[in-house]
C-alpha cells in the first residue's frame, strides 16, 4: 500500500511542462542619421530603415567583446543591434572592433 | 496511529489532486506554496548530512573563480542564465529556476550548493552533475565559488561568459556573419 502511495504522491508532483524560451531579435545594418533624443536611423541590409530608440540600460559594444561608447556611433557606422520585445529600442549595439596601433 | 497517519496522507493526496485539477497542469503559473516548501524539503532533505556543514575545500583565487564562471557558463548558464537570476530556459521550468544571487540561495551552506550541483534535485528541472570522480567534485567546489561571486558580477564578466556560452550551428554562423559585416565585409544577411 505504501508503494502506491509513494507512486501517486510522485505522479501528483511529476506532472510538469517545459514552456519555450523568447525571441532575441538583431538587426544589421549602418547608420545613417543621429538624432537629438539618442535615437538614429538604421538602414538594414535588406535596404529597408528604421528608428532604433535606445534607453540608459542600452549596451555598446566593440565585436571583440570590450567597451564602446554612445559617442562612438556615427553616420555611415556598421553595426549589429539587438532588439527589445517592443521591436524598436536597443538592449546592445555592436561596432567594429577598435582598431589597435 | 498508523491509521491516522495513513489517512492523513490519503487526505493530503486528495487535497493535492483537486487543487491541481483546479489550478490546470500549465508550468506557467508559479508553484503553490505547499509545493514549494515540499520541493524545498526534499532538496534539503536529499543533501547528505556529511555535507549540509561542509566548507569549500577548494581555496578561492582569481584562476579557480574563472575556472567557475567558464564551467558555468558552458554548462549552467542554459538554465540559470549567466548572472544567475534564472532569466533563461529555467524561467520556465516548473518549478522556476532560482534568482541565485538572492539570500535564499547565497545562505545555503558550501555543501548544500555543492551536493546540488553534485546529485540534483528530484521533481525539478535541476540534473546531478557528478561523477563521483575528484575532477567532478573540483569542478563542482569550483561552480560553489562562483555561485557566491554571482551577487558581484561585472558587465565586464558577462561580456566573457557569453563568448563561453553553448551556441548552435545556426548561432554560430549568425556570430560570424555579424563579425564579418562589422569588419567591412558584403554578407548575404540571414538578419534584417
Amino acid at each position: 500500500m505504501r508503494k502506491w502511495i509513494a507512486v501517486l504522491a510522485f505522479l501528483v508532483l511529476a506532472l510538469n511542462a517545459f514552456g519555450h524560451a523568447g525571441e532575441v531579435h538583431k538587426y544589421m545594418g549602418t547608420v545613417t542619421a543621429l538624432h537629438d533624443d539618442g535615437s538614429f536611423l538604421l538602414k538594414k541590409t535588406d535596404g529597408t530603415t528604421i528608428t532604433i530608440a535606445v534607453t540608459s540600460a542600452t549596451a555598446y559594444r566593440h565585436a571583440d567583446g570590450a567597451a564602446a561608447t554612445r559617442a562612438e556611433l556615427a553616420a555611415g557606422k556598421r553595426v549589429v543591434v539587438t532588439i527589445a520585445k517592443d521591436g524598436r529600442t536597443a538592449t546592445e549595439i555592436k561596432l567594429a572592433a577598435a582598431k589597435r596601433n | 496511529m498508523l491509521v491516522a497517519v495513513f489517512g492523513i496522507a490519503v487526505l493530503a493526496i486528495i487535497i493535492s489532486i483537486v487543487s491541481m485539477a483546479r489550478r490546470g497542469f500549465s508550468a506557467h503559473e508559479p508553484p503553490s506554496a505547499l509545493e514549494a516548501t515540499m520541493a524545498r524539503a526534499m532538496r534539503h532533505w536529499a543533501t547528505p548530512a556529511a555535507l549540509r556543514d561542509a566548507k569549500n575545500p577548494v581555496a578561492l583565487t582569481p584562476r579557480v573563480l574563472a575556472e567557475g564562471r567558464a564551467h558555468f557558463a558552458d554548462h549552467c548558464a542554459t538554465c540559470h542564465g549567466n548572472d544567475g537570476k534564472g532569466d533563461a530556459l529555467g524561467k520556465t521550468m516548473y518549478p522556476r529556476a532560482p534568482d541565485m544571487t538572492l539570500a535564499r540561495t547565497q545562505a545555503l551552506s558550501d555543501g548544500e550548493l555543492f551536493s546540488i550541483i553534485e546529485n540534483g534535485v528530484r521533481l525539478t528541472g535541476m540534473p546531478g552533475f557528478g561523477s563521483g570522480t575528484s575532477e567532478s567534485a573540483h569542478g563542482s567546489w569550483t561552480l560553489v565559488h562562483f555561485i557566491r561571486h554571482l551577487p558581484k558580477l561585472t558587465p565586464d564578466e558577462l561580456v566573457e561568459m557569453q563568448k563561453l556560452n553553448p551556441k548552435s550551428p545556426e548561432e554560430w554562423k549568425e556570430l560570424q556573419e555579424e563579425e564579418a559585416f562589422l569588419a567591412g565585409e558584403d554578407v548575404s544577411s540571414t538578419h534584417h
